[in-house]
């Protein structure tokens, strides 16, 4: 292990996840606020894209809190992984220099990450308790959802939007407002738990994705 | 903290080093972790065998391999020293660089790679594993004090760890069984296990660090709160002044304790072999036998064995101020005092595990990185004072002073055997520095990590465990070394054989016993062995007798209360210790003073405290300095210590009765 320089500032923290069936694609995990737009990208700072343009990787996508990166069939992340991995971390450190292929705002970032999460672990949890989450919509922060299914009378719905939900989604949306349950019958129910209240227009949660440096 | 690693007791240290013979096709896995993460309770838990754990760097200081069968197939675990990174800076990492070479011919590279990481200090173990993995051989994840995590409301989800991670990841609490039957299933194909499809960076830090801050991220890593009360306690505990008072505090009470409670049980042991001896008397009537039966088994090897109590008590504490947290606390304490004079904190640990065994103690320098710390260490380690002194310090100042003298409100016995403590440690550690002052300039001292465990109630079965172990290693001691050497002695204190006709021209009455022994006795080879040397203990104000147990005290210290006990009891059948109270010095222009007076007491007690009377410990030393020269030095400087101390000693209490 090389000393420790100083001086140096931290790189941005990275971590790959293989994506399940598909060998040549692997998910970068990356905080969730670097780069501020999800899907293609039109532009990238200049050593990624060199790969991109004639080197392994055939495409990149950028999702909330990872960037999914697929290889052309030649090569395999065992051999080129750590060369990926270098121009990444170096193309994340100046995130002004990422172009998106379609303008995107920070609610598209977010209904991302709603999506990513009823998809996700979240979602097959509830889907195994006979129960279903629907976006309803995104806006400025705040999430509507809707609970089908078992979910509906459910007295633990509470719990598991308050803590699973939401904290799944702030994980990849730090900014999150608030999530809101829009009851099926038509009235709306606020799910937050009133043990805490709106702090300056935020609620303070136990945020689980703090990050600390 | 024990010495009691299989064979440590005795200095041979079976499971050190080499290879055993394993069976052939059976898989082979080793345990890799930095030190404190669990490993050897977890391979203890896997195989069901002993390894001591302990809660400071440095407790498993060699291979050791056990075996499971699980699925049917035969799995040998290897627990090898606790490691922080795999660019070795002692010989203990550098046993584990070794093994994960694939390319090292020397050694078999194991199957599978099972790496303990404490879930309490997640982010420095995954820069170990960040090696590990960079080995390319299987690795399987096992989460260590998880249920300490949460007691200190810290959070991991373990999934998100294993997706992160892409190897197996099983979350194992200490000795709960049911955590280990997946871990058992796994060991039994490691061929099978998930490995990452890119490794993570190695070569650069930064990189390696943004890394571990991910996978933590993505775990959804808490880490965990620093216990309050645990915190409240420290803040005096760890306090250089108050912290220290308290540590003295606590070992002065710790030897009155031996004094007053260990006493009575010592008199039921002595009631014992005194029925025994009655028992001898009226049963045997063939004089050699008898002689053996009482003088030899009773009078010495019985002698030492009426230290059990002592011996339990002494290991009893220990267990109990190691299992609730304090002995790493005193270790952090010292290691400050100790940096001071240039020492590291690793040579403080090896010091420390002296107090059991000095043999430990010495094998735990393999844990320092430099050659000339190490050599240091190992010249100060057996002034500490260990267990076998124990007998020989409780014998001589029972002689010294009566049970009832007091110091104030403290007994006076206990009071000399904390001295006698308090100057060991103080010794080997001027010792050590000054031996590591020997030779080159130093260089800059390496980061040393101690955890600081959360307090808590020890466990009954591990404090009964360790003292058990302690006391099972103290009879194997008086089984072996003690008793052959004590046989030899017998044989040397008898022979040779005497004829009627000479003793009664020697102007002996035949008709007393009492009388034939005392003549066969000092007449016999080992008076001439102690009369030889005499010249050399003169000053000192020992006479043969004493010269006799010092000598056969080479073999083991204890063996110095045996042979005492030997003579005593062929003097005074009946009553061996008021024998030993009233012995006269036989010979010489102090003839028929009494022997064990104060200055010769203090004297002895010097040249005990001093003097490296252990030959397992120069045989260890020999091992672990890879020559003969550091263990002729330290037995060399040692004994010119010893005497030179002794009689200073003598001078000065003779000046001041």
């Amino acid at each position: 292990m090389a000393p420790v320089q100083a001086n140096v500032p931290a790189l941005v923290p990275l971590h790959p996840e293989p994506v399940d069936g598909d060998a040549l694609s692997m998910r970068w995990i990356v905080p969730p606020d670097v780069l501020g737009f999800v899907g293609a990208t039109a532009r990238l700072p200049d050593q990624l894209q060199s790969l991109l343009d004639d080197g392994p990787i055939e495409t990149l996508m950028v999702e909330p809190a990872a960037v999914v990166v697929r290889l052309r069939g030649a090569f395999s992340w065992r051999r080129n992984g750590a060369a990926v991995r270098t121009a990444l971390q170096a193309a994340l450190a100046v995130p002004d220099e990422w172009l998106p292929a379609q303008l995107s705002t920070s609610d598209d970032v977010l209904r991302m990450a709603v999506v990513e999460v009823i998809d996700g672990d979240v979602g097959v949890y509830v889907r195994s308790h006979g129960g279903q989450i629907e976006l309803v919509d995104v806006h400025d922060g705040d999430v509507r959802v809707r609970m089908n299914g078992a979910c509906t009378h459910c007295p633990a719905s509470r719990v598991t939007l308050g803590d699973r939900f939401e904290n799944a989604v702030r994980a990849r949306y730090p900014q999150l407002r608030s999530v809101t349950s829009v009851g099926s019958g038509g009235s709306t129910g606020s799910v937050p738990d009133a043990a805490a209240p709106p702090v300056e227009g935020r609620r303070r949660l136990p945020l689980v994705f703090s990050r600390r440096s | 903290m024990t010495d009691d690693r299989p064979g440590g007791g005795d200095g041979c240290h079976s499971a050190a080093g080499g290879r055993s013979s394993t069976l052939p096709g059976s898989i082979r896995i080793a345990l890799v972790g930095s030190p404190n993460s669990g490993k050897s309770t977890l391979f203890n838990a896997l195989t069901g065998l002993r390894a001591k754990t302990g809660n400071y760097p440095g407790v498993t200081v060699a291979r050791y391999e056990g075996s499971l069968m699980t699925q049917g197939r035969a799995v040998v675990v290897e627990d090898l020293p606790g490691t922080y990174s795999l660019d070795p800076i002692s010989p203990d990492e550098q046993i584990v660089t070794d093994l994960l070479d694939p390319d090292n011919e020397a050694v078999v590279t194991p199957d599978g790679l099972v790496v303990t990481l404490d879930a309490t200090s997640l982010r420095r173990s995954l820069g170990l594993l960040s090696h590990v993995l960079g080995t390319e051989l299987p690795v399987c994840v096992v989460l260590t004090f998880a249920d300490e995590l949460a007691r200190r409301s810290g959070s991991l989800d373990v999934e998100a760890l294993r997706r992160a991670l892409g190897v197996p990841v099983v979350s194992v609490i200490a000795g709960r069984r049911s955590d280990l039957a997946g871990l058992r299933d796994l060991l039994a194909t490691p061929e099978s296990w998930d490995s990452p499809a890119i490794l993570p960076p190695t070569h650069d830090t930064t990189e390696t660090s943004a890394w571990i801050t991910s996978v933590l991220a993505s775990s959804r890593y808490e880490v965990p709160q620093v216990d309050e009360r645990t915190r409240r306690i420290d803040a005096v505990l760890l306090h250089p002044v108050w912290g220290s008072l308290v540590f003295f505090v606590t070992m002065f009470a710790f030897f009155q304790v031996i004094f007053t409670v260990a006493a009575p049980l010592q008199d039921y042991v002595e009631q014992f072999f005194g029925y025994l001896g009655s028992l001898v008397s009226e049963h045997v009537s063939n004089p050699w036998v008898g002689s053996f039966l009482s003088n030899a088994l009773l009078g010495g090897v019985g002698g030492v064995l009426v230290f059990l109590p002592q011996i339990a008590l002494l290991f009893v504490m220990v267990a109990l101020l190691e299992g609730v947290g304090y002995l790493s606390r005193a270790a952090f304490l010292m290691d400050r005092v100790m940096a001071k004079a240039g020492l590291e904190g690793r040579a403080f640990v090896a010091l420390l595990s002296s107090m059991a065994c000095a043999i430990p103690g010495i094998m735990a320098t393999r844990t320092l990185p430099s050659a000339r710390d190490r050599i240091a260490t190992m010249m100060g380690a057996p002034l500490m004072t260990c267990s076998a002194r124990l007998p020989v310090y409780v014998l001589l100042i029972g002689l010294l002073v009566d049970p009832g003298t007091r110091f104030g409100p403290f007994g006076a016995q206990g009071a000399i055997m904390f001295v006698l403590y308090l100057v060991g440690a103080v010794s080997a550690m001027l010792a050590a520095w000054v031996f590591s002052r020997v030779g080159r300039g130093r260089g800059p001292l390496l980061p040393f990590y101690m955890e600081m465990p959360s307090y808590r109630m020890p466990s009954a079965r591990g404090v009964a465990l360790s003292v058990w172990e302690a006391c099972r290693a103290f009879l194997r001691k008086v089984g072996r070394i003690i008793l052959v050497t004590t046989i030899i002695l017998w044989l040397l204190l008898n022979l040779p054989g005497r004829s009627l006709g000479e003793m009664q021209a020697a102007g002996v009455d035949t008709a007393s016993t009492t009388a034939v022994s005392a003549y066969v006795l000092d007449n016999s080879f080992a008076a001439d062995a102690g009369r030889a040397v005499s010249p050399v203990f003169e000053p000192l104000g020992f006479d043969w007798r004493i010269n006799v147990s010092l000598l056969a005290s080479l073999s083991a210290r204890e063996v110095f209360v045996a042979t005492l006990g030997q003579v005593a009891s062929a003097e005074n059948p009946d009553n061996p210790s008021d024998a030993l109270k009233s012995m006269t010095v036989a010979e010489g222009p102090r003839a028929g003073q009494p022997l064990f007076a104060p200055p010769v007491l203090g004297a002895l007690l010097v040249f005990f405290l001093y003097a490296l009377q252990c030959m397992s410990t120069v045989g260890v030393m020999r091992r672990e300095s890879g020559t003969w020269r550091w263990p002729a030095i330290a037995f060399g400087y040692m004994f010119v210590l010893a005497w030179v101390m002794a009689f200073l000693t003598k001078v000065v209490i003779e000046a001041v009765t």
